[in-house]
């Protein structure tokens, strides 16, 4: 998105640049740093128009930015399946509770998602670290089956770049 | 002349703005986190899920490297790929020696010292006996004592022949085996950290299945707040540790276990008895700049409980630890008394020297 940005104003820059130099150099009894250009009321007018409609531009970017990072209630559960994402669920405040079964590696899982958390809540994998992981909470967090493969992770929802934790931790030692 | 006039104020203004406009895209317009360049990357390895954060300019290509650095250690060091150099000297045992990489055979002569500095408490050989258990394979069960009798007398570090001149390890007995999987983990982290460090980078969160390594500052200029697990509730933390530039590494008997007859066995092995140890801790997290010597220690210390635990703290200075014992006691060294926040301010802390 922001590369397309910068290219416009790129050519914003180089196309009408090499006219302006070959119309203006002409000119004789110029003031200012372009030649024979003086600056008019009408032309300060516009200026402060073009300032404002970028202003009012970058304003509505950075607040939905912002929006999108701070806004913990807009949660998503993530199932992936050897890196594979299989399942998303919508955990905000007020989602209906959910549950989804997938097939992993070694054999068969349940997961549940409901308003403001999510777990593994069945496997029939022989080590259960996954199952007693309990209820995940927090973007950031995750449960893993590793015999199945399967990641199950709270993700802040689109719009956040994801490296956002609402976690009052960045990492845990297990 | 009027039209012409119009023409360049058109094209002045249009530069004018296009001028204005860059100086805010440099600088604001863009989202946080894609300036400072962040990569997250997560997957399976050495029998464990792991997770990669990297901050700066080359963050991905530094998290790239780190998976390909984890995945060939795994080739080499796993005994569970059969064309590892680890299964090569496993499966040469009381045949002859075998000469490994210079990186392999200097990890496994640290595990052998490790070995011998907790007076075999941390016991590389130990691999037989964690088999009969089942805790390589899965299948757990409770063997009979004649095999774990049969087990045992293959377990001993001391046995193992290192030759420093060429690189060579000797299991001298048949059934002998050596099982990095208490110290690789802690390994790769160092040696990760390492490849990452080698890129133009700021900083970096790593974790190999719980086994965390950290450096650098977070965006905003603080350290990173590493959540040390709650044995009793996975899902709680018993405090947060803020720090930088150190290894922290967590054993304890409460993720791998199995139950049969009402009663609970854990993956971590006694070398003395050849059955799961029986420690008055439940978890031991160590504290270290050196996540090899983290791993190694995080298990001996389990197997050593509390007591010697504390004891072996005072005569080796180089490391910190917490403690939590099974009366729901938080042991914590001193040095960590200023950076480790215990979740429950009630709970009952000891500080170590």
């Amino acid at each position: 998105m922001f590369s397309e940005r910068k290219s416009r104003k790129d050519q914003q820059n180089s196309l009408p640049a090499p006219r302006t130099e070959a119309a203006a150099a002409p000119r004789r009894g110029s003031t200012g740093y372009v030649p024979g250009f003086r600056f008019r009321l009408g032309d300060l007018l516009i200026l402060v128009l073009i300032l404002a409609a970028s202003g009012m531009l970058y304003y509505g970017i950075s607040v939905s930015a912002a929006a999108g990072v701070k806004d913990t209630a807009r949660l998503e559960a993530v199932l992936t399946v050897s890196g594979e994402e299989v399942w998303r669920a919508d955990i905000s405040d007020g989602a209906a509770a959910q549950s989804y079964q997938v097939t992993g590696i070694e054999g068969h899982l349940t997961v549940r998602a409901e308003a403001g958390r999510a777990c593994i809540s069945y496997s029939d994998c022989p080590d259960q670290i996954c199952v007693r992981t309990g209820w995940i909470t927090a973007a950031g967090q995750s449960a893993v089956c590793l015999p199945n493969r399967c990641v199950l992770t709270i993700e802040a929802a689109a719009g956040n770049a994801g490296t956002e934790t609402t976690a009052a931790y960045d990492i845990v030692s297990r | 002349m009027n039209k012409f006039n119009v023409r360049i104020r058109l094209v002045i203004l249009l530069m004018l703005t296009a001028e204005l406009l860059s100086g805010c895209t440099g600088s604001s317009l863009i989202p946080s986190s894609a300036a400072s360049g962040t990569a997250t990357t997560d997957f399976f390895a050495m029998n464990t899920y792991m997770t990669i954060t990297v901050n700066g300019t080359d963050a991905k290509a530094a998290a790239d490297a780190a998976v390909k650095t984890v995945n060939d250690l795994e080739q080499s060091l796993s005994r569970n790929i059969a064309a590892s150099e680890i299964s090569e000297v496993n499966g040469k045992a009381g045949v002859s020696p075998v000469v490994v990489s210079k990186e392999t055979y200097g990890l496994i002569k640290s595990a052998a010292e490790y070995s011998a500095l907790t007076e075999g408490v941390f016991d590389i050989s130990i691999a037989p006996v964690m088999d009969i258990w089942g805790f390589n394979d899965g299948n757990y069960r409770v063997p009979s004592q004649s095999e774990i009798d049969a087990a045992l007398a293959k377990v001993d570090y001391r046995k193992i022949t290192l030759n420093d001149a060429d690189s060579s390890v000797y299991l001298p007995e048949a059934g002998m085996e050596i099982d990095l999987g208490g110290i690789a983990k802690g390994y790769a982290s160092d040696v990760v950290q390492k490849v990452i460090k080698s890129y133009d980078v700021s900083s970096a969160m790593i974790s190999l299945g719980g086994n965390v390594a950290v450096f650098g500052q977070k965006a905003d200029g603080s350290h990173f707040k590493i959540a040390i697990s709650d044995p009793q509730n996975p899902d709680q933390y018993i405090g947060i540790l803020e720090a930088t530039d150190v290894s922290v590494i967590t054993s304890g008997g409460y993720e791998r276990f199995f139950t049969e007859g009402g009663v609970t066995y854990i993956h971590i092995m006694d070398p003395a008895t050849g059955s799961p140890v029986k420690s008055d801790l439940l978890s031991v997290t160590i504290v270290t700049p050196d996540g090899t010597e983290g791993d190694a220690l995080s298990t001996a210390l389990f197997v050593m409980g509390r007591d010697k635990a504390v004891e072996y703290g005072k005569t080796h200075t180089d490391f910190s630890f917490v403690l939590v014992t099974k009366t729901g006691e938080l042991v914590v060294s001193n040095a960590l008394k200023d950076t480790f926040t215990p979740t429950d301010s009630s709970a009952e802390v000891t500080y170590a020297d």
